[in-house]
């Protein structure tokens, strides 16, 4: 393969940038499917677990809020029964005798003995029980030989002393043994002193005896879940018991009631409910509050949210999880698809390359083979890029002496494609074709050419392909035919004048005889005449009879000259062929005849007739003729019977006869009864002049028809005419 | 004269061969006609004397009411003669007849196309003949009505 070779097949290598667009393009749509696929399974599964997890909530806030609850009914309860062991006290007469009499006389052992009997009874609720007197000084106390009263409960005392009430001492930090106490101060009234308080019971509880434990104990099983207690103190909350996950937190530690996300404060602060916050660790958790009637107290009843929500988010790694295996599986669908579709796409390549090679294979073939000059050229530059073989031989040039000259700078093409001017007229046009402008060859012959060129696209470039055909035989044998025919054409305008001068001569003739030999016979008749119109009288019967017999001759002769010149007519007027109704036109023609055989006794048979294609006028007067000829030889006969028919229609014409059972003809003499003045009759037996038969052939036969007669001396005669049909007439005659 | 047909008029025979001319005049005589018929002898005599030219320059009386005319003529033949008259502003009123041997096509229809009148065939038998001639005589001196400008016998006196 040279180099011109390589540049056709440069269209194989193309597809590959055209075929890339619509790999690229499935692919960024599989892509756009994985995508909204993704999203769309995403989406749904975040929010399936918004949903679950607020049910989740929703669920754990009503936990919440139930504990709380019952957590707060219990506090509230046990404030009130601590309250209650306090008005046993205060308003017990006999206590309060008893606690008189000791208060009034302190050496009193019984006094002192049945007051400790008492207070022993209260020992398992309270770790300290005692008395005080009105100016808040003990006076006895179980255990015995206690320390005063702390702060916080000597200031509580004085309340209780003015309002005579059982007052709950809330949670206060005993600054003797450091800890955290709680009490009930009870009035002792006296009854006869107008109810004035005598003194003051003091009932101290130890929370870590039961108060606390309650408050930690968590129904259930929880990491982080704890309720708290908190009492508000100024601007602050304070935690009153001890928390879960810090140590010395009951009334030391304390929150500012600006710290809204800790629950504590929001207890502090009167809210109750369900709330989400951030606890005292900082940690997030879930908070239902719950004040305690009648006291300070607010309940927290708290949850991590890290456990609370632990086996919903548990939930939603599965669902994650889950996710994440949809995605993937989507993913491996659309890859699957995307594989299948390059797997499709290489292989139908693969296939089209194949098909394109063979085509390849075949047109170039065509090409090496062809017998026709082929050059293809670039259509933009009009640079040669292939030959073929048959051209190269053709013109004898090399195929170098072609490749890649434009086709004007060859010397030989200087008459077809000549310059650029004619070159950019190819291109407008896309096509032209020459004949007349021959070739040199290299060793100087000039040989004929047809030069067929076309432009046509081939990828994104367009070709042109040059066809170059030698016609130098054709051409020659075309020269030949040209000079065949001119002498042909001379010849037929030859005879064509002969002809013409015939006809004329023909003509010339008739209007001789019209005019030249009838004015010699109208004088012999006329003065023939005259002569015996004036001498009549003096002639003698035989002058008389010759010249009778002159007058006689004379018309014979008249009758002569128009039967010739009518027969000479039908020959040379123009054929009128029209559809013609033959039985109209037999009825017409027997017309004519009505006069002459109304005194015979004729049986005519008329059958019914085809319509035939013929010059009506010629066609009246062959039926005139016919007929004529029928009466006239039925003359001697007294049942004279003429029919007239047609024979079944054969070889695409129609066949009429006139029969008649006259005198008839020998069948010997039949070839002579169309001649012209043939008779075979004589004047004396049947007048005539014997043209009648003849013009009745030339006028059939100038229809393409034949005409035939039968008959037997004696025996009657038919006589057959036949007319080509319109369409399907072979002339035979 | 004879008053027979009453109104005379001219009749203008053109005819060369002198038989006819006699044979023609034999048949008009019979009905009194034939004085009243000039005869001239080819077509041009005929242009002549429609047109007062040559030698009848100073001819009297105007048109005739006729012209009888033979088709086959020495120097101008008939059909000439047909033409001239039909193309001539001032002949073409005058009717023309044919009186012709010929039943050719070509005659009839030419002369038909250049406006002739009549065509009558001379028949061969003397008694057609005469018949013939003795109707178109009739017919043409005495039931047409000539066009107004040909002149009467008692005007070309």
């Amino acid at each position: 393969m040279d180099a011109g070779e390589n540049r056709l097949p440069r269209k194989a290598g193309r597809p590959d940038c055209v075929h890339s667009g619509p790999t690229c393009g499935g692919g960024y749509l599989l892509l756009l499917v994985f995508f909204l696929l993704g999203a769309g399974i995403v989406i749904s599964g975040w929010l399936y677990c918004r949903r679950q997890e607020k049910q989740y909530i929703a669920g754990m806030a009503q936990q919440l809020s139930i504990i709380a609850e019952l957590k707060a009914r219990d506090l509230a309860q046990y404030r009130k029964e601590r309250l209650a062991d306090g008005s046993v006290f205060c308003q017990n007469a006999s206590f309060a005798a008893l606690a008189r009499r000791f208060l009034e006389k302190p050496d009193d052992a019984d006094a002192q003995g049945q007051l400790e009997a008492w207070f022993e009874e209260c020992r398992p609720q309270y770790d300290q029980v005692r008395l005080l007197d009105a100016q808040g000084v003990s006076r006895l106390s179980l255990p015995a030989g206690l320390p005063a009263v702390s702060d916080p409960v000597a200031r509580e005392l004085a309340g209780v002393l003015r309002s005579g009430r059982v007052s709950f001492q809330d949670f206060y930090r005993s600054e003797q043994d450091r800890r955290v106490h709680l009490g009930v101060l009870a009035p002792i009234l006296d009854e006869k002193n107008a109810r004035q308080p005598l003194g003051v019971l003091f009932l101290r509880i130890d929370p870590d005896s039961w108060l606390y434990p309650f408050i930690k104990r968590w129904p259930g099983a929880s990491r982080t879940a704890e309720t708290l207690l908190v009492r508000r103190e100024g601007n602050e909350a304070v935690f009153l018991n001890e928390l879960r996950f810090q140590t010395n937190t009951a009334l030391n530690l304390r929150a500012p009631l600006d710290r809204v996300a800790l629950p504590a404060v929001q207890a502090a602060l009167g809210r109750e409910g369900f709330m989400e916050g951030v606890d005292y660790r900082g940690e997030p958790v879930l908070a239902a509050l719950q004040v305690i009637p009648d006291s300070p107290w607010s309940l927290v009843a708290r949850m991590d949210v890290a456990e609370a929500l632990g086996p919903i988010r548990e939930e939603g790694w599965r669902v994650a999880a889950m996710i994440g295996a949809l995605l993937f599986g989507a993913g491996a669908c659309v890859g699957l698809v995307w594989w299948q579709h390059r797997v499709r796409f290489y292989r139908e390549k693969a296939r089209t390359t194949e098909a394109l090679q063979g085509s390849e294979v075949r047109y170039r073939r065509l090409f090496e083979a062809a017998q026709d000059g082929i050059l293809i050229l670039e259509a933009g530059s009009g640079i040669i890029v292939d030959v073929n073989p048959f051209l190269i031989g053709l013109l004898g040039y090399s195929r170098e002496s072609f490749l890649g000259k434009k086709l004007w700078e060859l010397g030989f093409f200087k008459d077809i494609v000549g310059n650029q001017a004619r070159f950019a007229e190819l291109q407008r046009k896309k096509y032209i074709r020459y004949e007349d402008k021959p070739l040199e060859t290299s060793d100087g012959r000039r040989i004929d050419v047809e030069f067929v060129s076309n432009v046509y696209p081939c990828g994104e470039e367009e070709v042109i392909h040059c066809n170059i055909r030698e016609i130098t035989d054709l051409k020659r044998a075309e020269k030949k035919i040209l000079k065949l025919n001119a002498e042909l054409e001379e010849q037929v305008s030859a005879r064509t004048a002969e002809l013409q001068a015939a006809c004329a001569e023909l003509e010339s003739f008739s209007y001789s005889v019209s005019h030249d030999l009838r004015a010699p016979l109208r004088h012999v008749m006329g003065f023939a005449d005259m002569l015996q119109k004036d001498a009549g009288p003096s002639l003698s019967e035989k002058s008389l009879s010759q010249l009778k017999i002159i007058h006689e001759a004379a018309e014979r002769m008249g009758e002569l000259i128009d039967d010739l010149l009518a027969f000479s007519r039908a020959g040379r007027v123009e054929l009128q062929k029209t559809g013609v109704n033959l039985d109209e036109l037999v009825r017409e023609t027997l017309g004519d005849f009505q006069a002459e055989t109304k005194a015979r006794n004729i049986a005519w048979q008329i059958q019914p007739l085809p319509p035939v294609w013929a010059d009506h006028n010629l066609l009246r007067q062959v039926l005139a003729n016919l007929i004529s000829n029928a009466v006239k030889f039925t003359g001697a006969r007294a049942g004279a019977k003429i029919e007239i028919g047609c024979a079944p229609v054969t070889n695409g014409e129609t066949v009429v006869f006139v029969r008649d059972n006259g005198a008839g003809f020998d069948p010997r003499y039949a070839h002579k009864l169309f001649g012209v003045f043939q008779r075979l009759h004589s004047a004396v037996e049947f007048e005539g002049t014997g043209i009648g038969l003849a013009n009745v052939r030339r006028i059939i036969g100038r229809h393409g028809g034949r005409t035939w007669a039968e008959g037997a001396v004696g025996g009657g005669a038919t006589f057959y005419f036949s007319i080509p049909n319109q369409n399907g007439g072979n002339h035979g005659h | 004269m004879d008053t027979e047909i009453g109104d005379i008029r001219n009749i203008l025979l053109v005819e060369d061969d002198p038989r006819d001319v006699e044979l023609t005049l034999a048949a008009l005589e019979e009905h009194h006609l034939a004085n009243q018929v000039l005869v001239v002898h080819d077509g041009a005599e005929a242009l002549d004397y429609l047109c007062r030219r040559g030698k009848f320059k100073t001819r009297a009386g105007g048109h005739p009411i006729v012209v009888l005319l033979d088709l086959k003529m020495p120097k101008v033949n008939g059909l000439e003669v047909l033409k001239a008259i039909k193309a001539d502003e001032c002949l073409k009123i005058i009717p023309v007849v044919v009186l012709s041997s010929s039943r050719e096509t070509p005659d009839l229809v030419e002369c038909y196309k250049h406006g002739v009148n009549a065509y009558v065939v001379k028949p061969v038998d003397f008694a057609d003949f005469m018949k013939a001639v003795k109707h178109l005589g009739i017919f043409w001196a005495a039931i047409n009505e000539p066009p107004p400008q040909t002149g009467r016998k008692e005007e070309s006196d």
